[in-house]
């Protein structure tokens, strides 16, 4: 079994060599968030199942060709939407209907509530959260991409195929957004700060 | 960037360690001390805190045993993505034959090698497939010879019905092949690792040539037929008998191996049909560019596509022998010029030129 805490081009460089431990590797790494963010593109759990898989399969199948990404995390990401989005679209013409939604980023932040351990706090990120889920769709993605996936803001343009000014752009516009609503509340808080550390 | 000189939320919220020590309680940059230091940044701070809390972290989508399943399944899916026939509309499918380096186009997953336990040195059992190495296997259930390109460079055609089935990457020192039916084939020359080719009862060792096995389970003989180079060809036997026979062909020269009695027959009068691979010449001189790739088309069950206009006046004198097919495609298309290329999908060949010399 290859070293889980080999650098991602490692592995890769390894599974360029047809190394399948290496291959196991980045599998087991990846595979759990990859599922994440393929749920919260499509209703279809199973199609998201499907993607993933196909994602990794096209890495063995091409291994010889493909380079080694900047980030295989950001390549993997980019595989799996870009594939059930193509599902989805190969679907609606299949099926001759559009599902309202469908291939549009569904997911919901859930707070850190292990890390709160006081009201005043749990009051405040909870307000914070409501407003986040109620952001826009691509809001959203840009958000989960950039804090849940540590992607960088090229890697999000890249992704979801916006220049990089759009991008940032996401991402500010959904944080000022909330700040905007939310940030009446907090002239008092920040004398508590150091009560809590 | 220094974290004194922060001014918005964000910036906080960009800041691995500050992310750490919100998410995880770990406070390896000393961020209590310092906001105790820079009270004018515990607002922004403390913003960004809420926001980390509200965003939350990555929750994994997969249990460890959900995830290993997905694994089986994709290996599963892989093996048969690379055993199946593939349309030739599919678009970038030459890049996948490049990649895995795999041209057999039957179907199946032909796992179940049958194979007499027990052999003398000389002829040793393959060496089990090591965890890391999975052996690829081929059935032909169509009803036309598959091509097989193999890693080494040597071609296989096999013939409807049989079945093969080879390692993903031979060893160092030897290159095993199984066979049921009836297959040729081309051997890339390499004296330091001798092709053998296994069925249930003989094994046949190469160095670099061409020749014809038909081995089908169902026929009381085996058959191996040479068409150029030196073959042997021994039976297999169980550990500790006397030592194997070992019969030496030569071009041309074929023998039978009756399996009821366990004794090689050289078939003297025996007409063996011969398959068009075997009968065709590969000997041109000053042929038309056409007829060479007509002639490899009908002699490999392949098609090629080339540019015709471009061609039409392009003649070549050429002689071509044992060569695999990948081999004689790179000579013919460096003989027409340095502008020219190919490249396969699956058993379609396309020829890219820009004319020739």
């Amino acid at each position: 079994m290859s070293d889980s805490t080999l650098p991602d081009s490692q592995l890769w460089c390894l599974i360029k060599d047809d190394d399948q431990a290496a291959y196991t590797t980045l599998f087991r790494k990846y595979y759990p968030a990859l599922l994440g963010y393929g749920k919260s593109l499509t209703d279809h759990h199973g199609l998201a199942g499907d993607c993933v898989q196909e994602t990794f399969m096209e890495i063995w199948l091409y291994r010889r060709n493909l380079a080694v990404p900047d980030s295989v995390r950001a390549y993997l990401l980019a595989g799996v939407r870009r594939r059930i989005a193509r599902r989805l679209e190969r679907d609606r013409i299949f099926r001759h209907s559009r599902d309202i939604g469908e291939g549009e980023f569904s997911f919901q932040f859930t707070p850190l509530d292990e890390m709160i351990s006081d009201e005043e706090t749990r009051r405040q990120v909870q307000q914070l959260n409501t407003l986040l889920n109620q952001l826009p769709a691509r809001q959203r993605e840009a958000l989960y991409l950039r804090y849940h996936q540590q992607l960088d803001i090229d890697e999000i343009a890249r992704l979801m195929q916006i220049n990089p000014q759009s991008a940032s752009n996401l991402l500010h516009r959904g944080i000022k957004h909330i700040r905007e609503v939310w940030v009446g509340e907090m002239h008092t808080l920040a004398l508590l700060l150091c009560v809590y550390f | 960037m220094q974290r004194e000189s922060y001014t918005t939320v964000t910036q906080f919220c960009d800041d691995a360690l500050f992310r750490d020590w919100v998410i995880t309680g770990r406070d390896h940059a000393g961020w209590v001390q310092w906001l105790e230091a820079n009270a004018d940044k515990q607002r922004l701070a403390q913003e960004a805190r809420y926001l980390i809390l509200a965003i939350g972290s990555e929750a994994p989508g997969a249990s460890a045993g959900e995830t290993d399943q997905a694994l089986e399944e994709t290996w599963w899916r892989i093996h048969e993505q690379e055993h199946r026939v593939r349309p030739l509309a599919l678009a970038n499918w030459w890049r996948v034959a490049a990649a895995v380096l795999l041209f057999a186009l039957g179907l199946g997953w032909y796992a179940s090698r049958r194979y007499s336990p027990g052999t003398d040195v000389s002829v040793s059992r393959p060496s089990a497939a090591s965890p890391g190495s999975r052996d690829i296997g081929i059935y032909n259930d169509s009803r036309v010879p598959r091509l097989v390109n193999l890693e080494d460079g040597s071609t296989i055609i096999l013939q409807p019905g049989g079945k093969l089935s080879y390692p993903r990457k031979f060893a160092a020192q030897k290159r095993e092949v199984h066979l049921s039916g009836e297959a040729f084939f081309e051997v890339s020359k390499n004296r330091q690792r001798p092709f053998l080719v296994y069925t249930n009862d003989i094994v046949t060792e190469v160095v670099g040539t061409s020749f014809r096995i038909k081995a089908a389970d169902d026929q009381p003989e085996v058959e191996v037929f040479v068409k150029t180079g030196e073959v042997h060809v021994r039976q297999i036997q169980p550990k500790g008998s006397k030592a194997a026979e070992n019969v030496v062909l030569l071009p041309n020269q074929s023998v039978s191996y009756v399996k009821s009695s366990n004794l090689f027959e050289k078939p003297e009068n025996k007409d063996i049909p011969k398959r068009a691979i075997e009968y065709l010449n590969f000997d041109f001189s000053d042929a038309p560019v056409g007829t060479i790739f007509s002639t490899l088309e009908s002699a490999y069950g392949v098609t090629i596509d080339y540019p015709h206009d471009v061609l039409r006046d392009c003649y070549l004198s050429t002689s071509l022998s044992d060569e695999p097919l990948l081999s004689k495609l790179k000579i013919v298309c460096e003989s027409i010029s340095s502008g020219t290329q190919f490249r396969m999908e699956g058993n379609h060949v396309i020829v890219e030129s820009t004319g020739c010399n």
